[in-house]
């Protein structure tokens, strides 16, 4: 993908996937390496801060002999959630106004 | 390389961090090490990039965010993070065009010249009450010496009475020049303190009025 996402976006979709399911780190970025051409590295600092922000909550559980450390949905990251939701949503159609040809626009009604 | 190899650099890599921060970090890539399976240091570089990559992209993440962060967290500010800010704000201020330094060295001749003008005003107190208070102990002094020495020399007794009642009268002239010299000194500084508090007021309310219609951001 060759278009920056915003540090918003990218907590957005972060936080999107970690609502599915409590996740670990590598699962995580498997996920969203799928659709998002996205570097390890790059996800490390997400989590943190959004760590840092309450937005996420982390337990560890015992896995073949170690322990792996599982990323939550805190209600303040929910909540984050919802307004990037919405965020997103307000900028997507501000976005097609410009750059969605008015006929591609019919086919989608 | 072996796995803990790329650990061992990734570690001494990430010492400008606190314990704590970089044992979170190595945490969470030994973590995603684990998981993935990688068989060895060259399988690992190949998916996080070298340590020093790895290492430069955590540090350049924390250069920016630490402060908020993890104060936001609740966890202490690390001596060595504040160190951190203090001296990127130094830098900041240093390579500022020029506005920055300059609304300092504005500040601090400011502060220079109040500190004058009290020092100035305190010293014309003293000095004053000096007076009065010599003024006062020569009218005594004279008086006193003046008593005893009429009934010996009348005439030098007298002059020492006179330069005494003198004195005396001067002291107490000054007595009323002081306290107004005081009130006056007060409430000039009042003043000043009253507009001084009014202007910082005012900007204030100014630039808050100007980001309220969305000049600042």
């Amino acid at each position: 993908m060759g278009m920056q996402i915003s540090a918003e976006l990218l907590d957005g979709i972060v936080l999107a996937v970690v609502q599915q399911a409590d996740t670990y780190g590598y699962a995580l970025t498997q996920q969203i390496q799928e659709t998002i051409d996205i570097s390890p590295s790059t996800l490390y600092p997400v989590l943190r801060r959004l760590k840092a922000q309450g937005a996420l909550s982390t337990y560890d559980k015992p896995f073949g002999g170690r322990n792996r450390r599982y990323y939550q949905l805190t209600p303040l990251g929910a909540q984050i959630l919802r307004d990037t939701e919405k965020n997103w949503q307000t900028h997507k159609t501000q976005i097609d106004y410009f750059l969605t040809k008015p006929e591609s626009k019919e086919d989608a009604e | 390389m072996t796995i803990a190899d790329y650990f061992a650099e990734l570690t001494r890599l990430l010492a400008p961090l606190t314990a704590a921060e970089r044992t979170e970090a190595i945490e969470y890539f030994q973590d995603y090490v684990a998981d993935a399976q990688f068989a060895d240091g060259a399988a690992v570089t190949a998916e996080l990039g070298s340590p020093r990559q790895l290492a430069l992209k955590i540090l350049a993440d924390y250069s920016i965010k630490s402060s908020t962060a993890t104060s936001a967290d609740g966890e202490k500010v690390s001596p060595r993070a504040n160190a951190r800010q203090i001296w990127t704000i130094v830098l900041a201020i240093l390579s500022a065009p020029m506005a920055i330094p300059v609304a300092i060295m504005i500040f601090a001749l400011m502060l220079a010249l109040l500190l004058i003008v009290s020092a100035l005003s305190a010293a014309l107190l003293i000095v004053l009450a000096g007076l009065c208070l010599t003024g006062l102990f020569v009218s005594g002094f004279a008086l006193w010496s003046g008593i005893w020495l009429v009934l010996s020399d009348p005439m030098i007794g007298v002059s020492y009475l006179g330069l005494g009642l003198a004195a005396g009268g001067a002291g107490v002239i000054l007595i009323p020049v002081l306290k107004w010299a005081a009130q006056g000194l007060a409430s000039v500084w009042a003043a000043f303190f009253r507009w001084l508090y009014r202007k910082i007021r005012r900007q204030r309310q100014e630039a808050i009025q100007r980001c309220g219609k969305g000049f600042c951001k």
